[in-house]
């Protein structure tokens, strides 16, 4: 599979959390390259699914909404006054490219009064969003033609730029680049014989706690679920504990993974020479795992996330390299299970 | 014209969160008499069924809990403390009449010892019932009895306040639709329980009923007063369809099938972002494997205070627009 | 009852990793249900079957704690704290992992602070548990990260018909629903142990999919803020004052017939009791009330002074009347009267 298109293909596309429709459509093309059993439920989440139908169910989630903002305001200057939808600092916003999702797609910048015309005091504070102005260039009677308040505005959807050593930078890889990660372990699992059916979810509003992967997860009622997700690598201002190296797989283990499924990823690994670290959160992983844990009585969860710099902004960060092997860390997983599956569950105590 | 005397006596009914049963036994008599079928929940949720023809479920829904302070104790000299249910601005509950489920009243003031009546909070609050020993005062209070403000019904033009318009006016609203409608789908009206404490009895209605799809009523606030935070939504310009609150993002397909049904009939609607806030909308789409579920809102200014404030002319839009939409055929779907 | 609160509380059994509360309370659940099982949380589940309604007692098998986070280049670990004020970490000993790796919170000497450092707040994430390890690859010999860290305090009786112990929230529950199961009732009877509570009601949401119950009894521990400082209103509880019977926490609002049912249990059955005068904090009956189409939850706690510490105090009274105010509401039927 050409990585890098699939990442360009998903990554352009407007999918703030709770309107996914249109990168459902190109996920759900994606999917049918490697499977006719493709659908979506009542919250949009897009299924595709291979493997053994009588087998147990493996079900793989990724989210396919991003950050954004919406339209809460038109003034009387035709300039749109924004919200955050889940999870944008608005310290990034001032100078952005922006698109405004209307009746037309609208080119936009986000604009803030000039330093030299603030006072002293206030050029140190950071923007608030309400400081913050988004800017069409068109007159008030076109904007109020072409846009309403709830429309959607998201970073202008350049493709990925190619960094040093296959790292690669752009917009939305929280958590589409996760996307892509299931879609190559779609094309690696097509050489096995899998004893279990494999449900590759991508999931709606993760960003948003709207409910996607709770969904999800009594849809499919799983007999074990891995989410995947993006995690911090080394950045600026980090300690060691906050972040997994970029080359490696991280592997969660706490309260919201069930320990064999933490055992189940990092046998994969290992077995594949492939480099992980432990990844610890005692509670709350602030992924789709955490919904899925709970649905349905209870599903053994499993999180494998990608190292990745400036998380919300457009030029997100990532190593292909390690992508890639995140893919064979979850084609590994669903490989390995055997029909002893229920047993390998036990918890041992 | 909207029926003024039913509006009233609802908005007058005791019904904080969790203690519903006054309130939702008078709005059983509005609907009992239109509806198949009508029974409480084990959470206390009043649901009326209207049958349709299409096989399909619609639930309407729309909290009668209201915001109310829960006596957690009575000490020596008869005064009762109090702890909030729902979302209480101890500011605005001090030096208000209240009133007990059994008929008590009593007045709210707070300990002036430290500091001004701005900088109030809960613990330093307290009930004077006119009590002026422990006893006395248990006579009449319990621990664990709410008390809510008493509020006047103020008509002023087109407009009315009152306390509990969240969501009283909501509940009428889906009263006056459930006597007039012609709907083809079957109708779940659900006044729901707790909405004000976190949403908690919408979910457990919409698992039971497990809707096609469900529209919630509630209030919203608008950004029309003045040197209010910034809000698109204004008193006076229709019935709202919410794009989203803190609780749920309402799926554009829901939110075009709404904006469709008030367009053909005319009716006045404004898009809605909510920016604090959450709605039963949010409990009923998480429920089971995910259910469609949307919003139309009546604007309303100063929530959760004793003189929350509404315009008729939303309330009979948002009536005309639930009407409309439960008489569309096609529902919305993914 | 007592004796087995005590081996409860000496247990180690932080949220995520109740193994070893589980093992102990199954071994003894055995005896006397009719099937005892685990789900995929590792919620555990000892079932009495019966005709009528089905009532669930419940209570979390979790106490608060820390897990490791990573090993510093000077061998010192990094944790992460979940339900644990920093202020009472410090100068404590605790055990890590399975092997039960001895190690100590420490911090700078008094003798090192200056002035200002006297009044700040050492944070979690300031604060290091030191095992003797020379340097990071030494510590990571003995512990890994993901590995539960639990304090040492062992479960004593003191004072005048006091226990202290870390654990009483939730131990004291899960004594008395294990006492409970020895006992028949007219119903369909779950005693359900629950996981990871304290991480926000965890285990009891997919537990409550599996019993499905039409009441729910919640058995646990409750903050007793009988503090000198402290006014009637903000006390909470009392602990002596005997068990408390819950009108709202922060999850719930208990249906008032329930809560009259609880009271009436106790005075018909001359059972000391208190309301417990507090709104806030959660239980797993938030969680339960108002899953599936929802059902009737109620609560009764046993006080507990300094809770989520490493040393909290209970009345051993209040803990033998609570169970006694459980058996009373089930055996005289009060679930029927309360849907």
């Amino acid at each position: 599979m050409d990585i890098f298109k699939a990442i360009s293909d998903l990554t352009t596309l407007p999918g703030v959390t709770g309107n996914e429709a249109a990168v459902s459509r190109a996920v759900q093309g994606y999917f049918r390259a490697h499977t006719d059993d493709v659908w979506i439920d009542a919250m949009g989440n897009t299924y595709g699914r291979i493997g053994n139908p009588d087998g147990p169910t493996l079900l793989v989630m990724a989210h396919m909404d991003e950050v954004g903002m919406m339209v809460t305001d038109i003034e009387e200057n035709g300039m749109l006054r924004l919200r955050s939808v889940a999870g944008v600092d608005p310290r990034v916003l001032p100078g952005s490219e922006v698109r405004v999702f209307g009746r037309e797609i609208l080119p936009a910048v986000v604009g803030a009064l000039p330093p030299h015309l603030q006072n002293a005091d206030d050029k140190d504070k950071a923007y608030k969003i309400d400081d913050l102005v988004c800017d069409t260039g068109l007159p008030v009677e076109r904007v109020r033609e072409l846009v309403q308040v709830g429309d959607n505005v998201t970073f202008a959807p350049f493709p990925p730029m190619k960094l040093k050593n296959n790292f690669i930078a752009g917009k939305t890889f929280d958590d589409r680049a996760c996307i892509v990660c299931m879609l190559e372990a779609m094309d690696i699992l097509k050489n096995y014989k899998l004893h279990c059916n494999v449900v590759f979810c991508a999931s709606v509003q993760e960003e948003s706690a709207g409910g996607g992967a709770k969904a999800g997860g009594y849809n499919i009622h799983p007999a074990m679920a891995i989410a995947m997700d993006v995690c911090h690598a080394p950045q600026p201002g980090a300690k060691p504990t906050d972040y997994v190296e970029f080359d490696k797989v991280s592997v969660c283990r706490g309260g919201n993974i069930h320990p064999k499924m933490f055992e189940k990823i990092k046998a994969s690994a290992t077995e594949q020479n492939l480099p992980w670290e432990t990844d610890v959160c005692i509670a709350h992983t602030g992924t789709d795992a955490w919904a899925l844990q709970v649905e349905r009585g209870g599903i053994p969860t499993g999180l494998i996330s990608l190292p990745l710099r400036y998380m919300h902004t457009s030029v997100e960060c990532i190593s292909l390299d390690t992508l890639k092997n995140c893919a064979k860390v979850i084609a590994g997983v669903a490989a390995n299970i055997g029909a002893d599956w229920e047993e390998t569950l036990c918890l041992d105590d | 014209m909207f029926d003024k005397d039913m509006l009233k006596s609802i908005l007058a009914a005791y019904g904080p969160s969790g203690r519903e049963q006054t309130v939702s036994d008078v709005i059983r008599s509005y609907v009992e008499p239109f509806a198949d079928e009508v029974y409480n929940d084990t959470l206390g949720n009043l649901i009326a069924v209207k049958k349709g023809t299409s096989g399909k479920k619609v639930m309407l829904s729309a909290h009668m809990d209201q915001i109310g302070l829960i006596v957690v104790d009575i000490d020596e000299k008869g005064f009762l403390r109090v702890s909030n249910v729902g979302g209480v601005n101890p500011v605005v509950s001090l030096a208000r009449e209240v009133q007990f489920e059994n008929g008590t009243h009593g007045v709210t003031y707070f300990e002036t010892e430290k500091h001004g009546a701005k900088d109030a909070t809960m613990p330093e609050l307290f009930v004077d019932i006119g009590a002026t020993t422990r006893e006395e005062a248990e006579a009449k209070v319990q621990i664990g009895d709410v008390a809510v403000y008493v509020t006047n019904f103020v008509e002023m033009g087109s407009r009315v306040s009152s306390g509990a318009l969240d969501d009283r006016i909501a509940c009428a609203a889906v009263v006056e639709a459930f006597r007039t409608m012609q709907n083809v789908h079957d109708v779940y009206a659900v006044f729901t329980v707790q909405e004000e404490v976190g949403l908690r009895g919408a979910g457990a209605a919409a698992y039971a009923i497990e809707p096609d799809l469900n529209i919630s009523l509630d209030v919203t606030g608008t950004g029309d007063t003045p040197k209010c935070g910034r809000m698109s939504v204004k008193l006076g310009a229709g019935a709202t369809v919410k794009v989203m609150d803190s609780s749920v993002i309402v799926p554009p397909v829901v939110r075009a099938f709404l904006v469709e049904a008030a367009d053909e009939k005319n009716i006045r609607w404004q898009p809605e972002v909510l920016r604090a806030g959450g709605t039963d909308t949010g409990a009923v789409q998480r429920t089971r494997g995910g259910i469609l579920s949307g919003c139309i809102s009546i604007p309303t200014r100063y929530i959760h205070s004793p003189v929350e404030t509404a315009d008729m002319g939303d309330y009979e839009a948002a009536v005309q627009l639930v009407c409309a939409a439960v008489a569309k055929q096609e529902l919305p779907h993914r | 009852m007592l004796g087995r609160l005590e081996a409860l509380c000496n247990l180690n059994g932080v949220s995520g990793d109740e193994g070893r509360v589980r093992r102990y309370i199954r071994d003894i659940a055995k005896e006397y249900a009719d099937e005892v099982w685990v789900d995929a949380m590792g919620n555990l589940y000892a079932h009495k079957k019966g005709e009528g309604r089905r009532v669930m007692a419940c209570a979390h098998m979790d106490e608060v704690g820390m897990i490791v986070w990573g090993a510093m280049d000077n061998g010192l670990l990094a944790y992460q704290a979940g339900g644990i004020d920093p202020r009472v970490v410090v100068s404590k000993r605790v055990v890590i992992g399975p092997d039960e790796v001895p190690g100590v919170i420490g911090s700078k000497a008094i003798h090192l602070q200056s002035r200002e450092e006297f009044s700040h707040v050492l944070g979690h994430n300031e604060l290091f548990i030191d095992i003797g390890a020379k340097d990071k690859a030494d510590a990571l010999k003995y512990v890994n990260p993901g590995d539960y860290v639990s304090f040492t305090t062992k479960w004593e009786r003191y004072g005048e018909d006091k226990m202290k112990a870390k654990a009483l929230d939730d131990r004291v529950g899960c004594a008395i629903a294990l006492e409970l199961l020895k006992n028949s009732y007219d119903c369909d009877f779950y005693a359900v142990f629950t996981v990871q509570e304290e991480l926000g009601l965890r285990g009891a949401q997919a537990a409550v999919y599996n019993v499905k119950p039409e009441v729910a009894l919640i058995l646990e521990g409750t903050t007793a803020n009988d503090m000198p400082e402290a006014e009637g209103h903000q006390h909470v509880t009392k602990v002596g004052a005997g068990p408390a019977i819950s009108f709202m926490d922060g999850g719930t609002i208990v249906r008032p017939k329930m809560f009259e049912a609880l009271k009436r249990t106790a005075e018909e059955a001359g059972i000391p009791f208190q309301i417990r005068q507090g709104t806030r904090g959660g239980t797993d009956a938030g969680a339960i009330h108002k899953a599936l189409s929802g059902c009737i939850a109620g609560g009764i706690s046993v006080p507990c002074r300094y809770i989520h510490s490493p040393s909290s105090v209970a009345s051993i009274r209040d803990f033998e009347n609570a169970y006694k105010l459980a058996d009373s509401f089930l055996k005289t039927k009060k679930f029927d009267e309360v849907l």
